[in-house]
């Protein structure tokens, strides 16, 4: 944090000191300007918030079919979704990028996102909510003449707030932060995300490294998410506690 | 008088199959649009991965098939090795590292702070686990430099710090710690919430019984959180095998691969140097890693887990 309004030749010096000696705000514009910053970050918002919302929709559909509704082989639909709850996205990288090649999605936002729509995980932590909720009140919509979609929209949605936005939260945060798969599937600052211009940028630099640029851009890239952090504690704390996977 | 009845009850018993098939269609639909996508982008590429590493391909040219090639190139390959060796330790340092930390830490704020003071330790603890692992590992980089806060710190006990990011076994030793800052914050959330399931009642009878504190940490404590010990094994190796960012941001995978991870060297072989088939060698070989680690994991399990709770 301080390093980060230090001119350069302070950065580093022996013994370090805590509290900034020539206070500036030279390394934040330099930052600023020397990446397309302003880009990445409405590339990476604009990618988190379309994965949460993607995940929500399918989740919610999915898990709801799987507690409420009769389908055969339930358990069976359940058992596969929880291996898939097991794959790590490292390993499945090679294959989704080759996909994304024969679709033509390589270095675009449908490759950035497309992949994630559906989660295993999503479903995990939703159907967990909505086992929760009791079958009278269930039971009570479906004699009012309630529709599936109303039974949805009107009794188990708002009974599971705050498991839906622990997993907007969650999701939100693995994904503004997610390096791996961005790095891959782009390759133009065009499409790029914050963790990827970061790297590029930090690695970039021949000769002196901007350090002090470099905490700069460290500190703006982590406002949002120690912001949504502070709102969203509670949730986030408690989705860990409960399902703890990642 | 009987027929209508008769008629009656079929008639019900049509509509109730009608509802019936009615439900099932519904609920695949509603099963269909997260069904789809997990197919395609989870389960099939898993497949489409065995079928990939049995090919010669560089992504230009054609897909030429060698068998098992690819493998038995892997398994003569010294890289190879490095990369599991290195995930192998980097995994194990920062299970000896990670796990004793947070739970001694859990252990301590779950006794002596108060439920404010420990409220806000969890928040403290847990902030470094949604900052970017990118920026963490650049903010790392800076104070691992030679004349970075790590080495002055050490200057003040008298040590001469290394060069930590390019010499012998401390580019890795550095990763371990960048892992360690970056997760034991969420391990320390777990346990705390185990720490919290425990009982009081077991402790006041321990003390009746005259119980001394060892006593009661083997006796009480371990036993009654082995199942979140063991969830949290299982997760950090998963998570350790799956080492990438770190490596990337800090060292490049160097010097000389002495930083390379299994998953740095699947991204070399399949992003810098374009031999698909042989990156979708390693993504299997992985697999079947995890796959077994797992495994034993569970097996070792039923020794040590108690499942038993009051």
């Amino acid at each position: 944090m301080v390093n980060s309004i230090e001119p350069l030749r302070h950065v580093l010096s022996v013994p370090p000191h805590f509290l900034p000696l020539h206070p500036e705000v030279g390394p934040y514009a330099g930052a600023w300007n020397s990446a397309p910053f302003g880009l990445f970050y409405l590339n990476t918002l604009f990618m988190a918030s379309a994965i949460v919302l993607g995940q929500l929709v399918t989740s919610t559909l999915a898990a709801y079919a799987l507690t409420w509704l009769r389908i055969p082989g339930r358990q069976a639909v359940f058992f596969l979704i929880l291996i898939g709850l097991m794959v790590p996205e490292q390993l499945t990288v090679v294959p989704v990028f080759l996909e994304m090649r024969t679709l033509g999605w390589i270095n675009s936002y449908q490759g950035l996102i497309v992949p994630f729509l559906g989660s295993a995980f999503g479903i995990f932590l939703l159907r967990q909510s909505f086992l929760q909720i009791p079958l009278p009140l269930i039971e009570a919509a479906k004699v009012d003449g309630a529709s599936r979609l109303q039974i949805l929209t009107r009794v188990i949605l708002p009974n599971s707030k705050s498991a839906l936005i622990t997993l907007a939260i969650l999701n939100f945060i693995w994904h503004y932060n997610d390096f791996f798969w961005p790095l891959i599937i782009t390759n133009t600052n065009h499409y790029r995300t914050l963790a990827v211009g970061l790297s590029m940028f930090f690695q970039s630099g021949s000769g002196l490294t901007p350090w002090n640029q470099l905490m700069a851009a460290d500190v703006f890239i982590a406002v949002p998410l120690f912001l949504l952090f502070f709102l969203g504690q509670r949730y986030l704390v408690q989705g860990v506690m409960t399902s703890g996977i990642k | 008088m009987a027929t209508s009845t008769a008629l009656s009850t079929t008639e019900a018993q049509r509509r109730r199959a009608r509802r019936l098939t009615g439900e099932v269609l519904a609920s695949w639909l509603f099963l269909l649009p997260a069904g789809l996508l997990l197919l395609a982008f989870v389960f099939y590429p898993l497949f489409y991965l065995l079928y990939v590493s049995l090919l010669h391909w560089n992504l230009i040219g054609r897909a030429r098939f060698v068998g098992l090639a690819n493998y038995s190139s892997l398994l003569q390959s010294v890289y190879f090795w490095q990369a599991v060796w290195n995930t192998v330790w980097m995994t194990a340092g920062t299970l000896v590292i990670t796990l004793p930390l947070a739970f001694f830490t859990a252990q301590f704020v779950h006794l002596e702070l108060n439920r404010r003071l420990s409220g806000l330790y969890r928040s403290a603890a847990f902030a470094p686990y949604v900052f970017p692992l990118v920026a963490s590992g650049v903010v790392w980089n800076l104070m691992l430099q030679k004349q970075g806060i790590a080495n002055w710190a050490l200057s003040l006990l008298h040590l001469a710090g290394p060069h930590w990011l390019s010499q012998g076994v401390w580019p890795l030793v550095s990763i371990i710690l960048v892992t360690t800052w970056q997760f034991f914050g969420y391990y320390t959330v777990i346990f705390l919430s185990g720490l919290q399931g425990v009982p009081p009642t077991l402790y006041e009878a321990a003390a009746i019984d005259g119980a001394s504190a060892w006593t009661r940490l083997t006796r009480i404590t371990l036993p009654m959180i082995s199942p979140t010990l063991f969830f949290a094994t299982v997760i950090l190796v998963l998570q350790g095998f799956q080492t990438f960012t770190q490596a990337y941001v800090m060292t490049s995978g160097g010097p000389n691969g002495a930083t390379t991870t299994l998953v740095y060297y699947l991204y070399q072989e399949a992003f810098q140097f374009f031999n698909i088939g042989r990156a979708g060698a390693v993504s299997v070989m992985l697999l079947i890693l995890l796959v077994a680690i797992t495994l034993v994991q569970f097996w070792l399990s039923r020794r040590w887990v108690n499942y038993d709770q009051l």
